[in-house]
Parts: structure tokens; C-alpha cells; sequence
């Protein structure tokens, strides 16, 4: 399929600590096409983060990727030599980050972090110092026009601020400004509004929406609040503990969900007609990723499992066209 | 606010540190019961003599009034009389200060780069080889004692090979400008004073620099693994960027504040004299001096050592309040 920008096949990536291997993203399968928003939601912990660095080749020790293949528009991301993950970082594929407070170096102004960028993959000069005073000029109106593109106030006083002179919604402004300078195919955005206030997020995520249709840029949305999903994504994977137990289009996730886990993610979601004692909560903690249960990961907190679950790792099968589930109840023998 | 304003009021702030720092060192070396009319006469001088004295000096009236006497002295230059020296302070800091702020200065000039980078080394490769090796060189350098690293270079370096000199600055410049033998020696174009100058200052300020660059080691270290686990050093590499920018540029521009208090506070310090080293070297310094004069009861030499320190240390705080907000644009002068 040519609409593919992304396929993520089977990926694990464990963080080797002192306490034992942390299997924090274990076999997730799943792809992002051109243009759309997909979006990853799940509860703390999950995996989330680990699977988008994973993806953008940022993950530090302890961890490792120590399985599967990142397919970017054909090639493998996992075998790639460093030098080439780091033309294709912040060029192919971007990233912003949850806290737009920290996610900005504060010793340097905005204009100064986004030329710096513009150098880097279009010059190829990666310190800014040694750049010609032209190509600043040239650089720097560039980054203007992204400012004013992500509606920034006032873009040309604003490029030289430094970040703790503006507020949480402009710096992460800034922050989509910069990721999109240099027109990558992806943008990942983990948790880009968590930290920002109700018309703050809708503002930004009006922002992601807009690009997407202006530069036709992919998104990968994480989040794990489901109002958000509902809003911007065109397709949403869920993960629980480390794996991807759904994947389907955002409204058949609300209409139709299937697994035990989307199912008690939906119900637990307030609606206007209950009353706040009747908000109901899916039992049980989420497991350790230490020494996972066996099996299904879900099946201590199922109200549907078997015993099969215990034992066996469900697949992720298509039960419908475009609509992914891992789990037992779906798929018949063939797949146990 | 400008940044000369800011200096200038800083500059004024030093007056109540000054009253401060007199009236404290003046009172104490006027109330410990010592006669220093006898001492800086000498045990066997004439009675007269020692009168002589006490009434040249204002011994003899009372303190408050003695301490005026001090302090109109000092704004009109002259700072007493060392007794010890038998030649007024002023003359004596004139020439003993330069000597402490040249070894001082090459001190730092080897612990604040060598701090700094192996302080980044050991960070980056945190846990690894070059780590352990950095943190043993910084911890031997907080715990071994001064003096027995000193006498550990003289006995290699200068006793067994015979390389380096083991006391003394070396040949004066034929001109002085600075009191700095070796800006000295360089400006009057006498390159026969600047081999054996510099010969003569390398082991003093290796075992001078060595506790201070344990130090900025250690705290580089610990900023630098602070600062890289924060989220710009993500979005730094995020970017794409080498690691050598990600660290050069965007994690140790951070670093170095903490840095920067470290460093500048020792060379503050380190500028009131090393007893040790200036001792173990014979080294011409503050130290030395400021020993003497305690010694000797030379209490118009150890006022003015004393003041001397305050003043470089409210200096030195100024310089790095300075370079801070130069480091990181959240701090506004003055604010
Ligand atoms: N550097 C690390 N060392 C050890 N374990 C880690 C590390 N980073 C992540 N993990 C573990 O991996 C698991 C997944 O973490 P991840 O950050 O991906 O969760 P998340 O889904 O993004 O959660 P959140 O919604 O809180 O951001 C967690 O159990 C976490 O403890
Ligand atoms: S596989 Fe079993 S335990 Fe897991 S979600 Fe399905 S029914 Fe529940
Ligand atoms: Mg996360």
C-alpha cells in the first residue's frame, strides 16, 4: 500500500533496570498513513512515550529496542546507522512534548531554536555560530512566517523572545512552529496539551488539525484522554500495558469497541446524563511491566476471560475491514 | 537596568561591607591582651622606645577613636604600618598581592577548563570507564591533603628528574608593569625572565588548582546529569542535532551556572593566599604574608589582608552575578 508512511511491526523495547527488564512496549503492531491522525491512547504507563521514541530513535539507556522493524516510507528505521537516523530526526520526523515550559532550551531565544533547526537540515550546519550572516537573515524569515503560520501574536517580536517570556499555549506554539519548519512527513505529539488549560488545548490541537491540512503532515497523537481523540484523530490504536489491544476509525471505536478494555474505557467516560456515582471504573490495577500476567495482560481485570486467556497471548486479528482486536472473544479457533 | 548602574550599585553596597569587615577585624585584634607597642619594638628596646611608639600609633586612646585613626587611613591609602616588614602594608600587599594573583590565575586557568570538560566526560559517559576514572581523580582531589601532593611533585619533578624548580617566582622582568612576572616578562620583551617564570610556576599551580578542580568536576557532573535528563535535551536531539552540539550547546550552557558560583567563589579564595602551597613553595604571596603578620602580632598587616579579602570577595560575587545573567536570560540584573 503506497498510503503508508509508517508501519510499526512488532516492536518491543524493554528498559534493562536494576529491579528486573522492563517490557514497556512488547509486540505493537500498527500503521500511520499519509495525511491522517492517528492517535495512541491508553492509561499512565502503558507505553505510550516508549513507542514514540522508540519510533524517533530516541530511547537512552537502560532501554533498548530489542525486536521488531519501524518501516519510514519503505526503509527500516532499526537498521539504520546513527548518522542516517539523525539526518531523518527533526527533518522526516519531528517530535513536541507534554511540558511546552521545559520542552524549550531557556538560555535561547525562540528564533535562535528554530534557525538553529532550518541550518541544521537545510545547510547542513549544525552550529549556528558558524552560519553566514545571510543565511541567518534568510533562516530567520522563514521561521517568522512558520510563527504566523501556527498563529503566533505578534510573530515578529515573538521570534525573539526567550521561552519563559511567553505563555504555556505560545511555547507550544513555538514548539509546533519549529517541529514543522522543515516540512517533515511526521509529527509526533506526545500529551501536547495535557499541561495546558481547557481553551489553550483546543486552540493547539485547532492548530494540529490545521497543518495537517495545510502541509499534509502525519500526525501521531498520544494521549490519554479520550475527549481529545474524539475531537482530532482520524484513527486511534489502544494500548494496555505495553501492548496494542485495538485498532480501528475514531467513530467506530466510540460506536462499536470490542475489546473488554476500550469497552471499560468507553463506560468509564462521564456522560452528561449520569450521575458522578454511577461513573464506573474498570477494576483492578494496571499490572506490572516487570513480570506481566501471562497470557492476555487484561485477563486479572476481564470480566470476560477464559481460560485460554491465562495462557496464551491473544493476536491482533481484523475482524472487520480497517478494525484490529487482540483478544480471545474475537476470531474463533484458528487464531488460539 | 543598565549594566553600569547595576555595577555601580553594587559597587556602593561594598561601604557597609567595609564598616562591617573593619569594625570586626579591628575589634578583634584590639581585644585580644597583647601588647603590640612591645612587640613590634622588640623584647630588649628601651621602655621609651616602646612609648614612643604606643602614642605614634594611637595605642594609647581609646578604640573607637584608634579605629577612626583606621579608616581615615585607609581611605587616604595608607593602611598602616607592618611592623613585621618594617615598611607600610600598602607596600607590602603591593608586592605580595600580584604573586597570589598570578599563581591564582593559573590555578584556575587549569581547573576551570579541565573541571568543566571532565566534569562533561563523566557525565556523558556516566558509569562507564572514563567516568570512574574522573570521579577517582575529583575524589582523591577533595581528600588528599594539599601539602602532600605538594611535596609529591617536588619530590618527582624537582628532586628525581630535576624538571621544574621547587620554590621562589623565578628571575624578576626587567620592567614591571603589573607585578605578574609573566605579563610582566612578556610585555618587557625579556624572554630569558619568561622561561624561568613560567618553569617556576607550574608545580605550585598544579597542586594549588587541584582541590578547586576536583571540585568543578564534581559539581559539572552533577549539573550536566541533571540538565540532560531535562526535556529541551530531548527536543535538542529531537531535532536531529550531533551530540556534540546536544552537549556542548544546549546541556552545558545550562550546567555551567552552578559551575560558575563554584569557580568563582575558589578563586576568591584561593586569592587570600594558600598558606600551604605559597609555604611548601616558598612562594612570595598573601599567605605567607598573612601567616607572618598573625604570627608577629602585625595587627595593621592582618587588617589589611583581611580587608583586601572582603573587597575581592564582594568583587568576585559581583563578576559572577554578572556572568550569570550573561548565562541564562531568566535572571535580570538587579531584580
Ligand atoms: N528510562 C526508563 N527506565 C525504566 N523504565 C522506564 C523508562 N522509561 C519508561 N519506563 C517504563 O516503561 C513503561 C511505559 O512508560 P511510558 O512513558 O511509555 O508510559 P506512557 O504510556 O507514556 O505513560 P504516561 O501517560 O504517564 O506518559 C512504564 O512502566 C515506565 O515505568
Ligand atoms: S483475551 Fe481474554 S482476558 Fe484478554 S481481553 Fe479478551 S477476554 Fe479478556
Ligand atoms: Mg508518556
Amino acid at each position: 500500500m503506497n498510503d503508508i508512511l509508517l508501519k510499526v511491526e512488532d516492536l518491543h523495547t524493554y528498559f534493562y533496570t536494576y529491579e528486573g527488564v522492563v517490557k514497556a512496549v512488547d509486540g505493537v503492531s500498527f500503521d500511520i498513513k499519509k495525511g491522517e491522525i492517528f492517535g495512541l491512547v491508553g492509561e499512565t504507563g502503558c507505553g505510550k512515550s516508549v513507542t514514540a521514541l522508540s519510533i524517533i530513535g530516541l530511547i537512552d539507556e537502560p532501554g533498548k529496542i530489542v525486536g521488531g522493524k519501524i518501516i519510514f516510507k519503505g526503509k527500516n528505521l532499526l537498521e539504520m546507522s546513527e548518522e542516517e537516523k539523525r539526518k531523518i530526526r527533526g527533518k522526516e520526523i519531528s517530535m513536541i512534548f507534554q511540558e511546552p515550559m521545559t520542552a524549550l532550551n531557556p538560555v535561547y531565544t525562540i528564533g535562535d531554536q528554530i534557525i538553529e533547526l532550518l541550518l541544521l537540515h537545510e545547510e547542513g550546519i549544525a552550529n549556528i555560530k558558524k552560519a553566514p550572516k545571510e543565511l541567518k537573515k534568510e533562516k530567520r524569515k522563514k521561521a517568522i512566517e512558520m510563527l504566523r503560520l501556527v498563529r503566533m501574536p505578534d510573530p515578529e517580536r515573538t521570534i525573539d523572545s526567550y521561552p519563559h517570556e511567553l505563555s504555556g499555549g505560545m511555547r507550544q506554539r513555538a514548539m509546533i512552529a519549529m517541529m514543522l519548519a522543515t516540512n517533515p512527513s511526521l509529527l509526533i505529539a506526545d500529551e501536547p496539551t495535557t499541561a495546558l488549560d481547557v481553551t489553550v488545548q483546543a486552540q493547539i490541537l485547532k492548530i494540529l488539525t490545521d497543518m495537517r491540512d495545510k502541509l499534509g503532515v502525519s500526525i501521531l497523537l498520544i494521549t490519554h484522554d479520550l475527549s481529545v481523540i474524539a475531537e482530532v484523530t482520524d484513527r486511534v490504536g489502544v494500548m494496555y500495558a505495553g501492548n496494542i489491544v485495538e485498532i480501528a476509525d475514531t467513530f467506530t471505536i466510540f460506536q462499536n469497541p470490542k475489546h473488554p478494555y476500550t469497552v471499560g474505557l468507553m463506560e468509564a467516560i462521564p456522560k452528561i446524563t449520569e450521575k458522578k456515582e454511577e461513573l464506573r471504573q474498570i477494576r483492578g490495577s494496571v499490572p506490572n511491566l516487570i513480570y506481566p500476567p501471562p497470557g492476555c495482560r487484561f485477563h486479572p481485570r476481564c470480566d470476560y476471560a477464559k481460560p485460554i486467556c491465562k495462557k496464551e497471548k491473544p493476536k491482533l486479528i481484523e475482524i472487520e475491514p480497517g478494525h484490529f482486536v487482540a483478544c480471545h472473544l474475537y476470531g474463533g479457533e484458528a487464531n488460539e | 537596568m543598565k549594566l553600569w548602574q547595576y555595577v555601580v550599585r553594587r559597587l556602593i553596597m561594598l561601604i557597609p561591607v567595609v564598616i562591617g569587615v573593619t569594625l570586626i577585624t579591628f575589634t578583634i585584634s584590639h581585644v585580644i591582651p597583647a601588647n603590640p607597642a612591645r612587640a613590634w619594638a622588640g623584647q630588649k628596646a628601651p621602655e621609651e622606645v616602646v612609648k614612643r611608639i604606643a602614642e605614634k600609633y594611637h595605642l594609647n586612646d581609646p578604640l573607637y577613636v584608634q579605629y577612626y585613626y583606621y579608616l581615615a587611613g585607609l581611605v587616604k591609602g595608607d593602611w598602616g604600618y607592618s611592623h613585621s616588614e618594617h615598611r607600610p602594608v600598602i607596600a607590602c600587599l603591593a608586592d605580595y598581592f600580584p604573586a597570589t594573583f598570578e599563581l591564582t590565575l593559573w590555578a584556575m586557568m587549569i581547573a576551570i577548563p579541565l573541571g568543566i570538560y571532565l566534569g562533561v566526560v563523566s557525565a556523558v559517559k556516566r558509569n562507564k570507564v572514563p567516568d570512574h576514572l574522573s570521579r577517582v581523580f575529583a575524589l582523591s582531589g577533595v581528600s588528599m591533603p594539599i601539602f602532600w601532593l605538594g611535596l609529591l611533585l617536588i619530590l618527582v619533578f624537582y628532586t628525581y628528574l630535576g624538571i621544574f624548580p621547587a620554590s621562589g617566582r623565578g628571575i624578576a622582568p626587567s620592567h614591571t608593569y603589573t607585578g605578574l612576572y609573566i605579563l610582566d616578562s612578556i610585555l618587557s620583551l625579556d624572554f630569558h625572565a619568561l622561561v624561568d617564570d613560567v618553569w617556576h610556576i607550574i608545580l605550585p599551580s598544579i597542586t594549588l588548582s587541584y582541590a578547586t578542580l576536583a571540585v568543578i568536576t564534581r559539581m559539572t557532573r552533577s549539573s550536566m546529569l541533571e540538565v540532560l535528563r531535562l526535556d529541551y535535551i530531548k527536543t535538542a536531539k529531537a531535532k536531529g542535532l550531533p551530540d556534540r552540539v546536544v552537549i556542548y550547546r544546549h546541556a552545558l550552557r545550562n550546567a555551567m551556572i552552578p559551575t560558575l558560583t563554584v569557580s568563582g567563589l575558589a578563586f576568591a579564595g584561593l586569592l587570600g593566599g594558600a598558606v600551604l602551597t605559597e609555604t611548601i613553595f616558598s612562594w612570595p604571596g598573601m599567605g605567607r604574608y598573612a601567616y607572618h603578620a598573625i604570627s608577629t602580632l602585625d595587627f595593621p598587616a592582618i587588617m589589611g589582608v583581611t580587608f583586601l579579602m572582603a573587597v575581592i570577595f564582594v568583587i568576585a560575587n559581583l563578576i559572577v552575578d554578572i556572568l550569570y545573567a550573561y548565562l541564562d536570560p531568566r535572571i535580570k540584573l538587579g531584580e
